[in-house]
């Protein structure tokens, strides 16, 4: 085997690698993806809501503009519900910018692309990996997620009703984001930032999801760099 | 029609530039930065798992969110344990229809 055979097997193995952790993932999501589909189908715009999809590309804004156009609430208050919720992606992109400065402007614009809570999550807790290797790992699970959430929507659009009628579907996104932050909390900091975050959440839990969100990132951050910073 | 397509516009090019501006320019952010930024990830996640359980609602029964946040919380407890995606999904959701049926059966 030569030395471009094993780089090559090692790459695949990595992308493989990422796919394998996202599937189970993509299955966890297939109720909400289904829910966020029977919101496109009743949306004014079905065509609009559904391309949307990827640029959106989180299911909680984009259910949250779809439901508040639903009650007319105007362009500009639809939008700013969207961006607030969304706002997160922002950390999640800033977090991986190390990874990526050695990357060409195309890798870059891919990485944003398949970019939300699954994907950042997996490939964080991929902390021991190369910056190549957490590439390649990161661009197999966003892969995955990117061809796989715009199917489960599209299919909801047919028959994503009937998830509306099963509570316990609400419950899986929980459960499997919930897997991605089980790993972070085993250092101090993460621990310091997960509680803090869940407190917050605790205590904003009837607030409008963008600034309760915005509200749980800021303490969770600080309260992790101040034990970061008494650690060191 | 023109509302609808406009705010998904308006998100849509929003999100997208949340994602892409700062992947752009990362050979200028700063490590601290960086890792403040994943810390601030963590607990929007964080929070959007306890918002979710909390948030949650089945008129079918009595102290639905109680009965969630025990099964989201032996789900979470496998997964410190290692298990994997699916086993939490599976124990999460068989305890959350299990505790359902139970209290159906008492109340």
């Amino acid at each position: 085997m030569t030395q471009v055979d094993v780089v090559t097997r090692r790459n695949s193995g990595e992308l493989a690698a990422g796919a394998h952790a996202m599937a189970p993932m993509l299955v966890a999501f297939a109720p909400f993806g289904l829910l966020v589909g029977a919101a496109v189908a009743a949306s004014e715009s079905p065509a609009a809501a559904w391309l949307s999809t990827w640029t959106i590309y989180g299911g909680a804004a984009h259910l949250a503009v779809l439901d508040v156009l639903q009650r007319d609430t105007g362009v500009l208050g639809a939008a700013l519900v969207g961006l607030l919720i969304n706002a997160r992606m922002v950390a999640y992109s800033v977090s991986l910018a190390p990874y990526w400065r050695e990357s060409s402007v195309g890798s870059r614009v891919a990485a944003a692309a398949v970019l939300t809570d699954a994907t950042w999550a997996l490939a964080h807790n991929r902390a021991e990996a190369t910056a190549r290797a957490r590439r390649r790992f990161y661009f197999g699970a966003g892969a995955t997620l990117w061809l796989g959430w715009p199917a489960l929507v599209t299919l909801g659009v047919v028959v994503g009703r009937w998830v509306q009628d099963v509570p316990v579907a609400a419950l899986l996104p929980s459960l499997t984001l919930g897997t991605l932050v089980v790993p972070q909390l085993r250092t101090r900091p993460g621990l310091a930032a997960g509680s803090a975050a869940a407190t917050v959440a605790v205590c904003t839990a009837g607030l409008d999801g963008g600034v309760a969100l915005a509200l749980s990132a800021a303490a969770g951050a600080t309260t992790a760099a101040l034990v970061q910073g008494k650690k060191s | 029609m023109t509302t609808t397509v406009v705010a998904l516009l308006l998100v849509g090019v929003g999100s997208v530039a949340y994602r892409l501006l700062p992947l752009l320019g990362a050979a200028r952010v700063p490590e601290p930065v960086s890792r403040a930024a994943g810390w601030a990830g963590m607990s929007v996640i964080t929070a959007v798992v306890v918002r979710g359980v909390l948030n949650h609602r089945d008129d079918s029964i009595p102290w639905a969110v109680p009965v969630a946040v025990l099964s989201v919380a032996l789900g979470l407890t496998l997964a410190a344990r290692g298990r994997g995606a699916l086993v939490v999904l599976a124990v999460g959701a068989g305890s959350y229809l299990a505790l359902s049926a139970v209290l159906g059966l008492l109340v």
